[in-house]
C-alpha cells in the first residue's frame, strides 16, 4: 500500500508493527521478509519513485582524508536506494571475514557465516542471481580462483518489487518521507519523526529498524543522540567509527599466454587468497583481485618482457595467442576507529548537519596492496596463465596513484556489530545497545568487510532481522 | 631560506623524501624476500630466464 501523506495513513487506520527507515535493500529486504510472516511493516523512503535532484542533494558532504568521490554520487535517495545503481555483482562473505583475526584488533563478528546461511536462497532469489558458474578452485596453496554472481541485467529492487509493494495490504510505503529525528521515551524509540522541524509529523511503532544507507544510518543515530542527549543510542562508543570502504587500485599488467583462456572466463577473472594464507598473515585484509583482458598485446610491454627473459616472450609472441590484461585489487581495509562518520557544521535544507566523512587508506592498507600484488603475480606464473609486472608504484614505494578508480563505493561500519556496547553500537541480533527497539540494517553493521561486495550480506542479514522481529512479536 | 616558513617547508620536504627512501627499502626488502620477483616488477618462475 502506498500513503500519499501521514493523514491518508492515519485515515486508512494501518497500525505498522515495525517502522523501516530507508527503501535501500536491506529495509527491503526486511519489509518482504515481514510480510511473509504477515507482520505490518511501514516503510519510510526520503525520495520518491524516480530521483529528484533536491532530494539527493542531502546526500552530499564532505570528506577530510584521502581522495573519494561526492558523496552524493555513492548513494541514492529513491525507492531502492543504492540498489539503484549497484553494478549487481554478488558472493558470500568468507567464513574466516567472520572470525577474529590476529592483528586485527577491531575485528570479528559475534555471529558466524552459519548464522546467514539458511537466508541464501531468498537472497538469491530477491537479487536474482544464477547459480555460481563455477565453484572456487584453487590456484596453488596461497591463491583461489574465486567465483562471482552477477545479476544481469542489474536487478533493481525499486522497479522489482514497487507493484508487489503497491498491492501488499501488510507493507504501506511513504515516500518523501525523510526521517530527521528519532524520538526516545523511557529506554525505547516512541516515534520518527519526519520533515524539517516544525513541518511534517511522525509515526509511531512498536519496533523500528533504521535501514538508510552505510553513511545515513551513522549520520541519523548521530543527530538524533545529539538532540536527545544521548537517548537514542545511549553507548555511542563507536557509533559513526570504524567505517570501511572496499578500495580498489590496478596493481599490475600481466601477459596471458593464451588469450582463449580469458575468453573462456568472458575475459574477466576472480581471484582470492586462500584462507590458510589468510591466516597465515596477521593484520592483512582480505582481498579479490579481477584480471581483465586489455586490447591485444602492447609492444612496450612485450619489449619490456623481452628484456628480462627473453626466450620465454619471443616464444609467446611468435605463438600469437598472447593478450594482454589489467589487474585490479580490491581488499578489505583493517577498520580503524578513526575512519568516521561525523557531523559537519553545514545543513542541508531539512537542518540536519551534513556528513563529514573521515577516510584514509592505511599502513596495513599498503601492506595488503603490496603482499596481494606479489602473490596473485606468483599464482600467475605458478599456474601458466601468464606473467605480471607489478607496477611501479609498488615495486618503487611510492604514493598511492593519483589515477586510481579509489573504491567500490561500498560504505560499511558505523554502527557495527560487536557482542558489547564497548566495541559496537548493535548487538548479534542488530538491536542497539540499550533500546529495546530499535534495530538497524545496512552494512553499517558490518564489524568487517571481507572482499566480497556487500549486497548480498547486507541482504542475508535483513532477512534474518525479520525472522528476529517475528519472533520478538510473537512473545509479545 | 631564511624564512621560517621556507626553513619548515624545507624540513617537510626532507622528511617526506626520508620517508619514500624508507618505504621503499621495505617494499624492495619485501619484495627480494619473494625470488620471484624481479626489481622490475616482473614476476617471473626460477627457470624463466
Amino acid at each position: 500500500m502506498i500513503f500519499g501523506d501521514l493523514a491518508a495513513l492515519d485515515g486508512a487506520g494501518f497500525r505498522p508493527a515495525v517502522c523501516i527507515v530507508g527503501s535501500e535493500p536491506a529495509g527491503l529486504s526486511l519489509a518482504l521478509q515481514l510480510e511473509r510472516h504477515r507482520i505490518p511493516c511501514l516503510v519510510l523512503e526520503a525520495g520518491g519513485f524516480a530521483y529528484d535532484a533536491d532530494t539527493q542533494d542531502a546526500c552530499g558532504g564532505e570528506v577530510v582524508g584521502d581522495r573519494y568521490a561526492e558523496l552524493a554520487a555513492t548513494r541514492l535517495r529513491v525507492f531502492g536506494g543504492g540498489s539503484g545503481h549497484w553494478e549487481g555483482w554478488c558472493r558470500a562473505l568468507d567464513a574466516i571475514d567472520f572470525e577474529p583475526r590476529a592483528g586485527i584488533e577491531a575485528g570479528g563478528w559475534p555471529i558466524r557465516r552459519r548464522d546467514l546461511a539458511p537466508f541464501a536462497a531468498r537472497a538469491d532469489d530477491i537479487l536474482d542471481l544464477p547459480p555460481p558458474a563455477r565453484p572456487d578452485r584453487p590456484v596453488n596453496e596461497d591463491l583461489q580462483e574465486i567465483g562471482l554472481r552477477v545479476s544481469r541485467p542489474v536487478t533493481r529492487l525499486g522497479t522489482k518489487y514497487r507493484r508487489q509493494v503497491e498491492d501488499s495490504p501488510s507493507i504501506g510505503l511513504l515516500l518523501d518521507s525523510p526521517v530527521t529525528d528519532l524520538v526516545p521515551e523511557r529506554g525505547r524509540i516512541a516515534a520518527a519523526r519526519i520533515g524539517a522541524e516544525g513541518q511534517g509529523g511522525e509515526v509511531r511503532a512498536p519496533f523500528f529498524a533504521v535501514c538508510a544507507g552505510g553513511i545515513e544510518n551513522s549520520r541519523l543515530l548521530l543527530w538524533a543522540n545529539r538532540l536527545h542527549d544521548g537517548g537514542v543510542v545511549p553507548r555511542p562508543a563507536t557509533l559513526g567509527r570504524y567505517w570501511m570502504e572496499h578500495p580498489r587500485v590496478d596493481v599490475g599488467d600481466v601477459i596471458v599466454f593464451d588469450f582463449t583462456r580469458m575468453r573462456a572466463a568472458g575475459g574477466m577473472r576472480f581471484y582470492a587468497p586462500s584462507e590458510a594464507w589468510l591466516r597465515g598473515r596477521p593484520a592483512t585484509g582480505n582481498f579479490g583481485m579481477r584480471l581483465q583482458v586489455g586490447e591485444g598485446l602492447p609492444r612496450a610491454l612485450l619489449r619490456d618482457a623481452m628484456c628480462v627473459a627473453p626466450e620465454l616472450f619471443r616464444k609467446v609472441a611468435k605463438d600469437g595467442l598472447a593478450c594482454s590484461a589489467r589487474a585490479r585489487l580490491a581488499w578489505e581495509q583493517v577498520p580503524l576507529a578513526a575512519n568516521r562518520v561525523e557531523l559537519g557544521r553545514a545543513r542541508d535544507r531539512l537542518g540536519m548537519p551534513r556528513t563529514v566523512l573521515h577516510w584514509r587508506k592505511s599502513p596495513q592498507d599498503r601492506r595488503t596492496a603490496e603482499v596481494a600484488s606479489v602473490l596473485f603475480g606468483n599464482g600467475v606464473a605458478a599456474s601458466e596463465l601468464g606473467r605480471m609486472k607489478i607496477l611501479p608504484w609498488i615495486t618503487e614505494g611510492g604514493p598511492w596513484p593519483d589515477e586510481h578508480p579509489v573504491a567500490g563505493f561500498h560504505h560499511m561500519g558505523g554502527t557495527r556489530m560487536a557482542d558489547g556496547p564497548a566495541r559496537g553500537v548493535v548487538d548479534r541480533d542488530c538491536k542497539v545497545f540499550g533500546v529495546d527497539n530499535l534495530y538497524v540494517g545496512g552494512a553499517s553493521v558490518f564489524p568487517t568487510g571481507g572482499h566480497a561486495p556487500p549486497t548480498y550480506a547486507i541482504v542475508q542479514l535483513a532477512l534474518r532481522l525479520g525472522d528476529h522481529l517475528a519472533g520478538r512479536l510473537a512473545k509479545e | 631560506m631564511h624564512s621560517p616558513l621556507l626553513r619548515r617547508r624545507a624540513v617537510l620536504a626532507a622528511l617526506a623524501l626520508a620517508r619514500m627512501a624508507a618505504l621503499a627499502g621495505a617494499v624492495q626488502a619485501l619484495l627480494a624476500r619473494r625470488r620471484l620477483v624481479l626489481r622490475s616488477g616482473w614476476v617471473m618462475k626460477a627457470d624463466d630466464r
